[in-house]
């Protein structure tokens, strides 16, 4: 639980890590339909965020990605996000929650500019199951505590690291990135035959290429050395 | 000067030396001790017992006042420490502070206000804060800005600070009525926030709170609404290690 020092190789080994998983090729990725038309639209979003935060991280995301970018992935369409944005203010804990449904919304919410203080509250939630259990459970039940059915769908996880790197590029909160990189641990730990068929083609390089350059950044702001960068 | 309302309930733990320690030096002694006694294998880190603790790596003479209770032996066994303070105590049959046999120990003491500083990781449930004591905790972190686990390391980066504050515990985590809070500056080795710091900015407030009570007679209240604020988990390694490794300019004591 409580990480032991080991200097700045340990920082050196974790972006060697991460960028290996990046440098790899993405054919066979394929993930749900719906899923690859999110990952188009907060593709856009990842780039306009960062931008708006600074051009040199707009430019490192976009170096990181490099060829892995979609090209002519559809759009899950505007009306379609709206109608999910609305549902989670329908949303109550007092109710079971499916896991799916609840990512959506949540990824809907940021593609259509919706209510952002819903969305960080569910978020919030989300992120004290999984730091206390971690794991991400297809369901919760009423009150929101314990989860049920399967906690092995990878699609749910990185969905998960997909709202959490948007979250945090729009409010550069550390714990949001704290609980993307412990995520991305997970993804990055299983085989590639596991990820492809519930990941869309370039999900995961991007929730990769959006933590780097989190820790990137942060890094260069300490004065902290980090791997080859 | 023993403060005859107020009892500790203590752990073997390099925490319960600092604050020990720390009250002493300032002339401060609870009335009574309760004392939670474990093996090592559920030890969190800034929690050693005696034998895992790194040995003192920070002790100048003319440390900085926001860091006076650095200065702690964080491995003197607690049963020694407590008679050579001249303090009683009571060893509790279990470790477990929800148990039914600590919570009766309690309930036998007269005293209204117990300094909580049991193991790493234990929550009061609503069981043993509906007895009718208050139970004074000084949580590693500025609130209500940072609540929840390893903030201060979540401040170094965000603000180049640490923070300790002094309320009584409630149902919801670290949610009860501050009583004290500080800021302190980056110390002079920051691979000692675990073992040392923490537990020096965690003393120091709680001395400054005990001198606050001893003055005004009474515990005055800083925050009352305190549940607002960001809740925070363990910092994952990454973020710990830029932490570290990180330039920080140096703020005075707040």
């Amino acid at each position: 639980m409580y990480a032991p020092f080991e200097g700045g190789l340990f920082l050196s080994a974790y972006h060697d890590s991460r960028m290996r998983v990046l440098q790899r090729s993405v054919a066979g990725y394929q993930g749900a339909h719906f899923d690859s038309g999110l990952a188009a639209d907060a593709l856009l979003l990842m780039q306009e965020l960062l931008a708006a935060a600074s051009p040199v991280l707009a430019r490192r995301f976009r170096e990181l990605l490099g060829d892995r970018q979609s090209r002519g992935a559809p759009s899950c369409g505007r009306d379609a996000l709206a109608g999910l944005a609305e549902e989670l203010k329908q949303r109550t804990i007092s109710t079971r929650n499916a896991s799916l449904d609840l990512l959506h919304n949540l990824m809907a919410v940021q593609l259509v500019d919706g209510d952002f203080d819903v969305a960080s509250t569910w978020l919030d939630r989300l992120i004290q199951r999984f730091e206390v259990t971690k794991k991400i459970y297809e369901f919760y039940p009423q009150g929101f505590r314990k989860g049920e059915g399967s906690n092995c769908s990878i699609r749910l996880y990185w969905l998960f690291a997909l709202a959490l790197s948007l979250f945090w590029a729009r409010s550069n909160k550390l714990r949001y990135l704290s609980t993307l990189l412990k995520v991305c641990d997970l993804l990055c730990s299983l085989p590639e035959e596991m990820l492809q068929p519930e990941i869309p083609r370039f999900g995961l390089s991007m929730v990769l290429a959006a933590e780097l350059v989190a820790v990137e950044s942060l890094a260069a702001q300490k004065g902290v050395p980090l791997g080859s960068v | 000067m023993v403060l005859s309302d107020v009892a500790m309930i203590a752990a073997d733990t390099s925490r319960s030396r600092a604050y020990l320690q720390a009250l002493a030096r300032n002339g401060i002694l609870p009335n009574r001790v309760l004392l939670m006694e474990r093996t090592a294998d559920r030890i969190h880190p800034g929690q050693d017992t005696a034998s895992e603790a790194p040995p003192q790596t920070v002790c100048a003479a003319d440390v900085d006042d926001c860091w006076s209770e650095a200065c702690f032996d964080p491995v003197e066994p607690m049963r020694v420490l407590l008679d050579r303070l001249n303090i009683s105590y009571v060893p509790c049959r279990v470790a477990d502070i929800n148990d039914a046999s600590t919570i009766s120990l309690i309930r036998q003491r007269s005293e209204s206000v117990f300094i909580y500083s049991g193991f790493g990781g234990a929550l009061l449930r609503r069981d043993i804060l509906s007895i009718g004591v208050r139970f004074l905790h000084v949580h590693g972190g500025y609130l209500p800005d940072y609540k929840g686990s390893t903030t201060n390391y979540y401040s170094l980066l965000a603000e180049g600070t640490l923070g300790a504050s002094a309320l009584f515990l409630s149902e919801e985590i670290d949610s009860g009525p501050v009583l004290l809070r500080r800021k302190f500056p980056v110390p002079a080795d920051v691979r000692a926030i675990d073992h040392i710091f923490d537990a020096a900015a965690r003393a120091k407030v709680l001395v400054d709170t005990l001198r606050a009570y001893v003055t005004n007679g009474t515990w005055e209240v800083l925050v009352s609404e305190n549940n607002c604020g960001e809740t925070y988990y363990v910092i994952h390694p990454v973020l710990k290690h830029i932490a570290i490794l990180g330039k920080t300019r140096n703020e005075p004591c707040e």
